[in-house]
């Protein structure tokens, strides 16, 4: 490839590394702060201790916090997934006028400053007395995630070949028929790929959830925001290190499920690298 | 003769039924964004004509908040604080993430490659509270860049970097910078190698053939990038009010509490401001983009001829 002078280079090289430690440095920190004996605020700690964790196991607002995370989260992503795999279904396989705008429509949650959705969900749910609960977020997050099931299954729809379609209708089967043994087993990956980016989102969720939830039904990124209003103890570093521990495990896995699909690798550049090299 | 005429009327109830077919298929999606999102969003419009007064909200049609919020110099003081660290921090996301994705997109190793791919997106995965939270240890009095820049000597008693503004960008730029690499890196690793090439051979040295070939050419992710991160910026919450700790007043910030004393009409047009704000800086950034691009490839074309 390029050929560019050492000096250059060598600089690129420590620049990208101090980049890499700004990234990684407040990562590093909760896990130094979690098994530190002091206050959380101090450095350099002074002693070691494993309390904190066993503390944690008294902090049972955590637990059900994330309990709580899980149910919102896989909520409104099956809802957003359902509608939105519908939807795009119709926008792409049937196309009419006006579709476009429609589109436009579905996906205009995405550029919506998220704290305005989430007074707005205040406003609403209050009305529909159903605010406070989880019911009401797994509505709003699946609004706010309906975005990005949208883009990627309906790209992944206008790609579909039509001809295979058309060779089961001719074979006789009906279009409910067709959907379930044609249209969705092509559109596996971008289910699972749209689901876990929504996932991912909507258990982050802060803006949607804070005025909307009430005490009992508070999701974990809630209950860590107002327990770091009102404390700073190590405790909530230790609440951090599981769930980085829990991010790293979502990173696996996912990147397992996109290492047995081929076609998509290329996305990240792994792939594409190879096969240069390999030629 | 018995076949074709199945295929006709196949064919005709086929298209008869579509619009069964659509509407049924349109219908969950309808109701969710037509009752949450949009009914949502009109009642939060019709309080931004209500009055607030005394802490008591008034029905009825009025212009007073939106006056105020465009007449009252502390409303264009927030709306300054928001875009300056908006601004701040896409700059600085710009600077820092360039560099990192055209070294990743021209790492040939595939392990170091994932390395820094993983080092890159890791954060993305881990709550914002939670990378808030890291930073608020960090940039505390006692904290660590404190006791670094005191054992190097930059200071005796220690800078203050938290509940401020340099807190607030150091911070903003850890959360979004994934979302700069991204777009960047995207663009570098699909541009064609051979036109880096026709340029080395054709005698440029590695600066020239990055400032003609390789930058002009990541523009499209460039503006896509600062796109993402300026409008993130501007409608971040979580992190300016943890790292801010309330003396850093942006929009967000501002609409929050403002809902928490309830004044909704002010809230809304604080939010509605945000909003078109938004979709205006992404327009302009878009527009930017394509008349830099414009005329560079005019300018190509000119050396050919």
């Amino acid at each position: 490839m390029v050929k560019s002078n050492r000096g250059t280079k060598l600089l690129l090289y420590i620049f990208v590394g101090a980049v890499a430690i700004y990234l990684l440095l407040p990562l590093l920190m909760i896990m130094l702060t979690s098994v530190g004996s002091g206050s959380a605020s101090k450095f350099p700690p002074e002693g070691l201790t494993l309390k904190w964790y066993a503390n944690l196991s008294e902090q049972t607002q955590f637990l059900a916090a994330f309990k709580n995370s899980l149910i919102a989260s896989t909520g409104a992503v099956l809802l957003a997934l359902i509608t939105g795999t519908l939807a795009a279904l119709a926008i792409v396989q049937y196309p009419f006028p006006g579709s476009g705008i429609l589109r436009g429509f579905f996906g205009s949650p995405m550029v919506m400053p998220k704290i305005t959705l989430g007074i707005a969900y205040l406003i609403l749910f209050s009305k529909m007395h159903i605010a406070g609960g989880l019911f009401a977020l797994i509505l709003g997050e699946a609004v706010i995630v309906l975005p990005f099931v949208l883009t990627l299954v309906g790209s992944a729809l206008a790609n579909l070949q039509p001809a295979h379609r058309e060779a089961a209708a001719d074979l006789g089967a009906g279009p409910l028929r067709i959907f379930f043994t044609i249209t969705l087993p092509q559109l596996r990956l971008s289910l699972l790929l749209s689901g876990s980016i929504a996932f991912v989102f909507t258990f982050d969720q802060v803006e949607a959830a804070l005025l909307l939830l009430r005490q009992d039904s508070y999701t974990l990124p809630i209950q860590l925001f107002l327990y770091m209003e009102k404390w700073q103890d190590p405790t909530i570093a230790v609440v951090s290190v599981v769930l980085i521990a829990f991010a790293l495990a979502l990173f696996m896995i996912i990147k397992l499920v996109l290492r047995s699909v081929p076609g998509l690798e290329s996305l990240f550049g792994g792939r594409k690298n190879k096969r240069r090299s390999g030629s | 003769m018995n076949r074709i005429a199945e295929r006709i009327v196949n064919l005709y109830s086929f298209g008869n039924r579509t619009w069964v077919t659509r509407l049924l298929l349109l219908l969950p999606a309808l109701a969710l964004m037509g009752i949450v999102y949009l009914g949502g969003l009109l009642i939060f419009g019709r309080y931004s004509f209500d009055m607030y007064e005394n802490g008591k909200l008034i029905r009825g049609w009025d212009w007073g908040a939106y006056r105020a919020f465009l007449s009252d110099p502390y409303y264009w003081k927030l709306i300054g604080t928001t875009f300056r660290i908006a601004f701040k921090v896409t700059l600085w996301s710009l600077m820092l993430a360039y560099p990192l994705a055209y070294c990743i997109a021209g790492l040939k190793k595939p392990g170091m490659k994932q390395l820094l791919l993983l080092l890159t997106f890791l954060p993305l995965l881990v709550s914002a509270v939670v990378r808030s939270y890291g930073w608020q240890l960090l940039l505390s009095k006692q904290g660590f860049m404190n006791w670094l820049f005191i054992r190097l000597g930059l200071t005796e008693e220690g800078f203050s970097m938290i509940y401020n503004e340099t807190g607030v960008v150091v911070a903003l730029v850890h959360i979004f910078l994934p979302f700069m690499v991204f777009p960047i890196l995207n663009v570098l690793s699909q541009s064609d190698a051979s036109l880096k090439a026709a340029a080395q051979d054709l005698g440029a040295g590695s600066w020239r053939t990055f400032l003609t070939i390789t930058l002009p050419l990541s523009a499209r992710g460039i503006a896509s990038g600062v796109q993402i991160v300026f409008t993130l910026c501007l409608t971040a919450f979580t992190t300016p009010q943890l790292i801010g700790g309330g003396r850093v007043m942006t929009l967000p910030v501002f609409i929050y509490q403002r809902t928490l004393d309830t004044n909704w009409p002010m809230a809304a047009v604080a939010s509605l401001f945000l909003l078109v704000s938004s979709i205006v800086v992404s327009l302009l950034v878009n527009k930017g983009a394509e008349m830099l691009m414009f005329r560079r490839s005019r300018k190509g074309g000119q050396a050919y001829g």
